[in-house]
Order: structure tokens, then C-alpha cells, then sequence
């Protein structure tokens, strides 16, 4: 039994996502932490949440029927209520496989990408001329690796709302399914539905990618040491709108050496003596300073800083869980719900009214008298001694069920003692402690019911009489006074 | 139920005088609507002996309450017990002398005092409109010499008049409180009230009462949440409604056979409308534990929305200005992205753009009457020729998702208005009540219509779902407070 004291505590957590917001609670993620906790914003012990545990938890989630999650004690936030569950349901390791799987992509993509972007400064190196296009270098090298990161920002931030990007978004599925296979459609269903989800694993990739830029940046930095190292080599420029290129490479010069142009004069380079001439014959090796800090400044820098941020962001989402989304908020209400008892089912006061050989009499008229004087609750009426096997059948199943008791409705005319006695007989057999009633009346031909004549009570008194230990009740029908 | 006494469980047996409503003060407190577990009737005489009726949650019972039968001879009953006592006053031993000796002569007041000789708090219903009979002195006295702890309840049951106060100062002298408690418009607030006015008199078990206390405000807590969740869903499904069949190329183009296929179309959506609503209102009645109203929707002339009038469109959602509004800025919001994305560059013309864009569209489609989208597309091949789909739905108006939400409200409020002690099917009559949404402030409303939007569109916003569903649920909170 957990019930104790559920109310005050569990009532903020299962409500807690607009509580949390009219009192600007700092910590998203726990509900209940500790005052130390909740000001730092820092979830206790058992409420931190991974990737790979995330994972588990949605797609534990997607296979949960809906039944047996575990009751929860007191004070238990969100954020420890589900990881409590999911220990309950059982981890089945697709967390980490996937995050493992990630991981390796992204060192196999760093790897790839570390030797494109060798190979990118390899390849500005101009063979006929015996140097390095510093223009090419830096649109290649430094510049389009930029024009992709804004490109996704852009794209991530215009997501569904430019016409045309749901094509996208079905190319996307289509290639996720080829790659992946069709068995991870759930899994990708399950991502997409659950928002928290799909945050921490967008800022997991957005870090891996932001690893991927830097080992380009970085592999163009070793390619261009390298060739300096081992190679003769010059630097120029040469385009045939000499001016303005030349106007546009100075001033992208000297933006770019900005960070190192008062500490490191020498490593700012001469856009006009670089540029290739017809009589150009080497020369310009002031630019691969220039170039190499450029890569580690503007590369491999900021990267290695959107790397971090992005860990951090991960961190963050994991530590402020909300598990609002319709699956988990069915979840929580399964996991926290008070369970009202079941009310008494049928009428505990319920009586059974048998008429005998048809004593029909109006079920109006007679419930009133049945409920005041006999103070027995009517709920059945049923017949007994007549020509219709089924009702006798039905009249004899009825007998089990009636509650409080059972009433046998006689005519006062009709007296035929060993009928009413059998009759009598087999109700208070299976009456057992219920208790029976003999109701005497003239059943009347509008349907009411009269007194019975004094003569006719004599007979139905002497009757009973005759029944001794009987403990049936003869109670002779009296209209009401007017 | 086998025993009909527990002992350590708080008990308290309702009483009073025949149809003074003790059944009804019940079934309200409760929140039972079921006519075979507590009877509420016009008829006097209705309750025939003691009903326990156990407060159970989580699979214990912690407290219990007795409907008993109305006092019927109180001043005949308290003579009896003034015999027995001689010349004391009449106490507690004496009421037991009572009990045991007098069940042939006094079965009603036998019965219901034998709960409070056990241990039993006394509940006892009044109705103050009726004037102060000596009847009413005695059963006043009777109860007071049990020396249990007493709670008398005002149980008016017409327009409240100046024996209230009569009342209310004899009662004062013999009970330890007084509370006005009406059965029939009883809402939460008023339950929870009078659970705590029996914390005040019976103090042994304040611990067992408090949880009761606590588990109906977490309860309630659970209602409001599953109700939004109903409504979250209903919207949901209803904004992305659509129907659709195809059409030959031949039928479309004669205008005859495309109207009479769209006519078919616009009443299987509004048919499926109001399935959606039905299961929404159904929803909302067993939550709140309502089981004798069907819900008001009728599928042919669709009234439960009543779409097809003006009035409706004129009188619920919001108003043109803050239609108006909300478009122009979840229009906004849509161009602000934009503006971000072009890193500015637009020098905010999306943001303007959008805002004009969503408050002009709102301004002139937001009043217009249902009449329903079509669009013709696909353009697939069909079996017999070349053929395109006809898609209808929903409706043009802007207004139609704060119809559809404020329909739901309204009828939210009408059930929390619905006590349990009432026993006439009677619908929610929501035609007079003014509209709830307008009420609403205006970042509610603008969430509200970008979610709305995206519902529309086909594709509901998942990251705003949780936003939405705790908009829901303030909401109906406000609900309930007013």
C-alpha cells in the first residue's frame, strides 16, 4: 500500500507542467527536488537521464500494454518515476546500440572527413603553377564548410513551413528506411512523436557533426602543414577581376586575422604582392600562417566551441525531462492514480415480489406500500402457479438473487392451502436467512388493490396458524388513508 | 457488503426526517448517480433501512457512511426513551435500552440510531425552508442524547426563507456545526468543504478523514487532466478531419453529379463530427462519474455544435478583434522565423508580412458560416478511367476550432454543475451561456490558434502538444473556480 500520503505530494508532479509554470520553477525535469536542488537546477540522484536510457524508455513505451506499471511512493519525481518504470519494464539495450551506433558513424564520418579535408588542401595546390591557390583554399577549406552550417540552421529553422519541405522530410524517411531497414519504422515513429526525444538526439547529432566540421578543419590544417613541410610551395591569388577581388580578399584578410593581426603582425600576408602575375614565380609564403591560424581560429576553434555548446544543450534537455507527452502523461496517470473503490452494484435492499396463480395487481400502486409499511424495496416481480413454464422458471431463478427478501403476493379469494404451502415451502427453502413476506390483497380489476374481507383474513390467519415455526410474515394489505 | 459495521473505520450515518433529502446529500457527496445503489425519490419512505456505503481508494476503506430511513414517530420515539430513562436525562444507555426493546414499535428510528450506538457520527438533514415543528425539536433531542459528534446539514429545497435562521439557532444549541449543504447544485468545492467540517467534530480519526480529504483533491486533479486529454483529442481528430472519394473526370466536370457527391461528402463529415463529439461528452461523463445523461448530439441536424447557424458562429469562439489577433500573431510568429532564418536581412518584412497575412484572413474568414473546404486533387487513375480525388473539409472558418473548444467547455461546465444527487436525465442546456474562449488571455489564445493551424494543416504540433495540454488544463480550472 503506497497510498500514504499521496495527495499533497504526488499532486504537484502529476500536474506539475502548469504549476511549474505559474511559479516559475527553475528545475523543468523534478518536481519535488530539495530546495538546494531545485534552486541550482540540478535533478537528485536517480532523476539524471542518458541518451541510451531514453531510448530504452520510448521504446519500452511503445510496447507497454497499458497495464501492470508499479504504483509510486511518495515524492518521487517525474524524471524518477519513469526511470523507476523503466527498470520495472526492463532495458532490452537498443539505447545503447543506437548511441553506440551514432558514435561510430560519427568516428568514421570525423576520419572521412579529416581526410577530405587533407585532401581539399591538396587539392588547391595548383601543380602547373607550384602553389596554393589562397582564394580556392579559403572557399573550400574555411568558407563552404560555414554556407552547410547555415544552410542546416536555416533549413532546421524553416522546417514545415516553406512549401516543399515535406518532400524533404519524405525523402529523409525513405533513405532512413532503405538504410535502416523497415523493421526500424516503430523506432523512428517513436523518435519523431516524442518531442524530448527528438531534442536531445537532434543537439547528440548536431555535436557529432559539429566533430565531423572539425576534423575537416583540422584535416585541412595537417594537409597544409604537411605541404609546407615537405614541398616547396607558394601562395597567390589571380582572377580576371583583379580590383575587386583584390579589394574583397584584403578586406576578408585582414576580418579573418582580426584575433592575431597585433600580436602575430607576421602572420597577416600581402594580398597585393600574392597576386599571380604573368611574371609570378613563387613567393606569398607569408599567407600559410595566415592560412594555417585562419583553420585553428575560425576552423577548428569554433567548431570544437558549438561542440561543447551542443553537449551542453544535450545535458541540459536531459536534465530537465518533462515527460509531458501524451504516452508519458498516460503513463504518470497510471503510475500515480487513486483508485476509487467500486460502489455497491445492485440494490443491497432489493426485494422480490412472487404473485401467486396471477394476483396481478399495479406495480404503482403496490411499491408504496411494499417501501413505507413492509419497508422492503420491490426490484423484481416475478409469477408463480401458472400455466407459462417460463415464467415459473424465471420466478424460481429470480428467488436466488433477490437481496433483502422476498414477497409472496396472494389473492384474499383464493385460498388453496397446499398450493400457497408448497409455494410457501419452497421460498423459504431457499430464502435462507432473507426475509419472506405473505402479502394478502384483492387485486382489484383497474389494476389497484382493496382489503381483504374480515372472513377471508380469519381464513389466512388460521392457515398461517397451522404452519407453526413458520418464520414467514403474514402482513394483510391496507390502503392508505386518505 | 457482509458487515455491516468496521471497526477503526470513521463512520457517520446520514439521518433525518423523511424526504428531507438524505439520500440525495448522499449520492452528491458521493458521486453516486445510480438509482439501484442510492434511491432519491419523491416518494417518502424511499430508504429502507441502513445502506453502508464505504469510501474506498486504492483497495482500502477509509471511512464509511450509512443512508438510514427517515425518523417517522420522533416525538412518540423520544416519549419511549424519556419512559425509559425515568427521572435522568435520558443518555446513551438509555437510547441502547431503546434500540433493543423497541424495534417492533419503532423500526425506523431503531434503525437508524443503531449506527450511531455503535460509534457513528451523525449527519443529520434538515430542509430550513420547512418550518421548526416540534416533530423536528424531538428528533433533535433524541439525537443529542447519543453524546456523538453531530454536523447538522441545511439541505434547502426551495427559495430560502426566514425559518433558516430559526433553524439555524436551534440547531446551533445541539449540534457541533452547521453547514448549508445543497444536494441538488452541491459542486466539488462544497464536497470538500463539508468533509472538512467533519474533520472539526470528529477529531479520533482526523488522520483517516484528512486522506479521504486528499485523495478526492488528487482525484480530482486526475478528472481535470483526463479531461483535457479527452478534449486534446477530440480537437485533434476533429481539425484533421477530413472525407474524401474520388471522382471520374466525366462527373467533374458537370457541375450536377460534383455538387451532389460533394453534398454526400459534407454530411458524412459532419456525421463523423459529431461521432467525435459524442465520444468526447461521453469522455467527460464518466470521468466525472455521470451516468444517466446521454449526450446531446444529434448527427442529421448536427446540434450538439449547432454549426449550420449564424448564431452559434456569433455567439461562441472568439470575436473578429480577437480572431483577429491571435491570427496576427501566429502569423507573426511564422514571418519572425523567416526573419531569423535570412539572419535579418528581411529587416523584419516576414514577421509584418506574416502578422498582416494571418490578421486580414482571420478578420474576413473568421465570421463566415461552415461551409466546408473542398479540394479537388490526386489525379490518380481509377479502374474504369483517368479520375481525381475530392477531399472536404473542415470548415473555411477560422473560428471553427475555438467553436468546436468553447462547445466543450461549456459543457464541461455544465456537467461540473450536474450534482449526482439529481435524478432526471435533463441535458446540458448550453444555448444561453456565453462564449468561455473570449475569456481567455491573449498568449493562451494565441498558442491556442498556432496549434490549431498545424491541426488544420493535417499535421499536428507535437512540440506545442504539451504547451496546449497545459493551456487545457488552466483552463478548466478556471472552470472550475468561477
Amino acid at each position: 500500500m503506497l497510498f500514504c500520503p499521496i495527495p499533497s505530494v504526488l499532486r504537484g508532479c502529476a500536474f506539475d507542467h502548469g504549476v511549474r509554470r505559474r511559479e516559475h520553477v527553475p528545475d523543468k525535469g523534478a518536481c519535488h527536488v530539495g530546495k538546494d536542488a531545485e534552486s541550482w537546477g540540478v535533478p537528485r540522484k536517480g532523476e539524471k537521464w542518458t541518451l541510451a536510457e531514453l531510448i530504452d524508455f520510448e521504446m519500452a513505451l511503445a510496447a507497454w500494454s497499458g497495464k501492470g506499471a508499479p504504483r509510486l511512493s511518495a515524492g518521487l519525481s517525474r524524471a524518477a518515476g519513469m526511470k523507476l518504470w523503466l527498470e520495472k519494464a526492463g532495458r532490452h539495450g537498443l539505447g545503447a546500440r543506437w548511441v553506440a551506433s551514432l558514435s561510430l558513424a560519427g568516428a568514421l564520418l570525423a576520419l572521412l572527413f579529416a581526410g577530405l579535408g587533407a585532401t581539399t588542401a591538396w587539392g588547391t595546390f595548383d601543380r602547373e603553377a607550384g602553389g596554393v591557390h589562397v582564394i580556392w583554399f579559403l572557399a573550400v577549406a574555411l568558407f563552404l564548410p560555414w554556407c552547410f552550417l547555415i544552410g542546416g540552421v536555416l533549413a532546421w529553422l524553416l522546417r514545415g513551413r516553406v512549401a516543399g519541405s515535406g518532400l524533404a522530410g519524405w525523402v529523409v524517411d525513405q533513405l532512413s528506411l532503405r538504410l535502416a531497414g523497415k523493421k526500424a519504422r516503430g523506432a523512428i515513429d517513436r523518435v519523431r512523436a516524442s518531442g524530448e526525444l527528438t531534442k536531445v538526439l537532434g543537439w547528440r547529432i548536431a555535436r557529432l557533426s559539429q566533430w565531423v566540421a572539425a576534423s575537416f578543419h583540422g584535416g585541412a590544417l595537417v594537409g597544409l602543414g604537411t605541404m609546407v613541410l615537405f614541398k616547396q610551395v607558394g601562395f597567390f591569388w589571380e582572377t580576371t577581376t583583379e580590383k575587386a577581388m583584390e579589394g574583397l580578399l584584403t578586406k576578408a584578410v585582414s576580418f579573418l586575422s582580426l584575433p592575431w593581426s597585433d600580436l602575430a603582425p607576421w602572420a597577416v600576408p600581402s594580398v597585393e604582392a600574392s597576386r599571380r602575375g604573368p611574371q609570378w614565380d613563387g613567393g606569398g609564403e607569408d599567407w600559410w600562417p595566415f592560412l594555417i591560424l585562419s583553420l585553428l581560429v575560425w576552423g577548428v576553434l569554433p567548431r570544437l566551441l558549438l561542440v561543447g555548446w551542443a553537449m551542453g544543450k544535450e545535458r541540459r534537455a536531459l536534465a530537465s525531462l518533462t515527460f509531458q507527452a501524451p504516452d508519458h502523461r498516460k503513463l504518470w496517470r497510471s503510475m500515480t492514480v487513486v483508485k476509487r473503490g467500486e460502489e455497491p452494484t445492485g440494490p443491497v435492499d432489493g426485494a422480490l415480489v412472487v404473485a401467486l396463480e396471477g394476483a396481478e395487481a399495479s406495480k404503482e400502486i403496490l411499491r408504496p406500500f411494499l417501501l413505507q409499511v413492509l419497508r422492503m424495496n420491490p426490484t423484481g416481480w416475478e409469477r408463480l402457479g401458472v400455466l407459462d413454464a417460463n415464467h415459473e422458471e424465471a420466478a424460481r431463478k429470480a428467488l436466488a438473487k433477490a437481496q433483502a427478501g422476498i414477497v409472496l403476493l396472494a389473492e384474499g379469494w383464493s385460498l388453496a392451502p397446499r398450493s400457497v404451502g408448497k409455494a410457501l415451502d419452497e421460498i423459504t427453502a431457499k430464502a435462507g436467512e432473507r426475509r419472506v413476506v405473505l402479502l394478502i390483497g384483492n387485486p382489484s380489476s383497474e389494476g389497484g388493490m382493496r382489503e381483504v374481507e374480515p372472513d377471508q383474513r380469519i381464513q389466512w390467519e388460521q392457515f398461517m396458524d397451522a404452519r407453526k415455526g413458520s418464520e414467514v410474515e403474514l402482513v394483510f394489505y391496507e390502503e392508505a388513508s386518505e | 457488503m457482509n458487515e455491516w459495521w468496521k471497526e477503526g473505520v470513521p463512520a457517520f450515518v446520514v439521518v433525518g426526517r423523511v424526504n428531507s433529502g438524505k439520500s440525495s446529500t448522499l449520492a452528491t457527496l458521493l458521486e453516486v448517480d445510480d438509482d439501484d445503489v442510492l434511491r432519491v425519490s419523491s416518494t417518502p419512505g424511499e430508504t429502507t433501512g441502513v445502506l453502508p456505503l464505504p469510501v474506498v481508494f486504492d483497495d482500502e476503506e477509509w471511512m464509511r457512511f450509512f443512508d438510514s430511513p427517515g425518523f417517522q414517530q420522533p416525538v412518540q420515539a423520544m416519549r419511549e426513551i424519556e419512559r425509559i430513562a425515568g427521572n435522568q436525562a435520558p443518555g446513551p444507555e438509555d437510547l441502547k435500552v431503546f434500540v433493543e426493546e423497541c424495534a417492533d414499535q419503532y423500526p425506523d428510528e431503531v434503525r437508524l440510531l443503531a449506527p450511531i450506538l455503535k460509534g457513528a457520527g451523525i449527519l443529520y438533514v434538515v430542509d430550513p425552508c420547512k418550518p421548526l415543528r416540534d416533530s423536528f425539536l424531538a428528533e433533535i433531542e433524541i439525537l443529542r442524547w447519543s453524546g456523538r459528534p453531530r454536523l447538522a446539514l441545511l439541505n434547502p429545497q426551495s427559495e430560502p426563507n426566514e425559518n433558516e435562521e430559526v433553524w439555524r439557532n436551534r440547531l446551533g444549541t445541539a449540534f457541533n456545526l452547521v453547514r448549508t449543504f445543497d444536494a441538488h447544485s452541491a459542486k466539488y468545492d462544497e464536497r470538500r468543504r463539508l468533509l472538512q467540517a467533519l474533520l472539526q467534530i470528529e477529531e479520533r480519526h482526523a488522520d483517516r478523514i484528512e486522506r479521504v480529504v486528499e485523495a478526492m483533491a488528487y482525484e480530482w486533479d486526475q478528472r481535470r487532466e483526463d479531461a483535457s486529454e479527452a478534449m486534446l483529442d477530440f480537437l485533434e481528430k476533429a481539425l484533421s478531419l477530413r472525407t474524401s472519394d474520388s471522382i471520374d473526370e466525366r462527373d467533374e466536370g458537370i457541375p450536377s453529379r460534383r455538387e451532389r457527391k460533394q453534398a454526400a461528402l459534407s454530411e458524412e463529415y459532419f456525421s463523423k463530427l459529431a461521432k467525435l463529439e459524442a465520444g468526447c461528452v461521453n469522455k467527460l461523463l464518466k470521468v466525472y462519474r455521470h451516468h444517466l445523461i446521454e449526450p446531446d448530439v444529434d448527427p442529421g441536424k448536427h446540434r450538439g455544435l449547432d454549426l449550420a447557424t449564424g448564431e452559434t458562429w456569433q455567439k461562441w469562439g472568439l470575436n473578429r478583434m480577437q480572431l483577429t489577433t491571435a491570427g496576427a500573431f501566429a502569423g507573426g510568429a511564422a514571418g519572425a522565423i523567416f526573419d531569423l532564418g535570412v539572419g535579418v536581412h528581411s529587416l523584419g518584412a516576414g514577421t509584418v508580412i506574416g502578422a498582416l497575412g494571418g490578421g486580414v484572413a482571420a478578420f474576413f474568414k473568421g465570421g463566415q458560416l461552415p461551409e466546408l473546404k473542398v479540394k479537388l486533387g490526386g489525379g490518380f487513375k481509377l479502374k474504369g478511367g483517368d479520375g481525381k480525388s475530392i477531399v472536404v473539409g473542415p470548415p473555411a472558418s477560422l473560428n471553427f476550432p475555438w467553436i468546436l473548444l468553447d462547445s466543450m467547455l461549456l459543457r464541461y461546465r455544465g456537467i461540473l454543475q450536474r450534482a449526482h444527487g439529481r435524478r432526471d436525465a435533463a441535458n446540458f442546456d448550453e444555448s444561453g451561456d456565453e462564449s468561455i474562449v473570449r475569456q481567455f488571455p491573449s498568449e493562451r489564445r494565441t498558442l491556442l490558434q498556432k496549434w490549431f493551424n498545424s491541426c488544420l494543416k493535417g499535421s499536428p504540433d507535437r512540440g506545442k502538444e504539451p504547451d496546449v495540454f497545459a493551456a487545457l488544463v488552466e483552463s478548466l480550472k478556471e472552470i472550475e473556480d468561477q
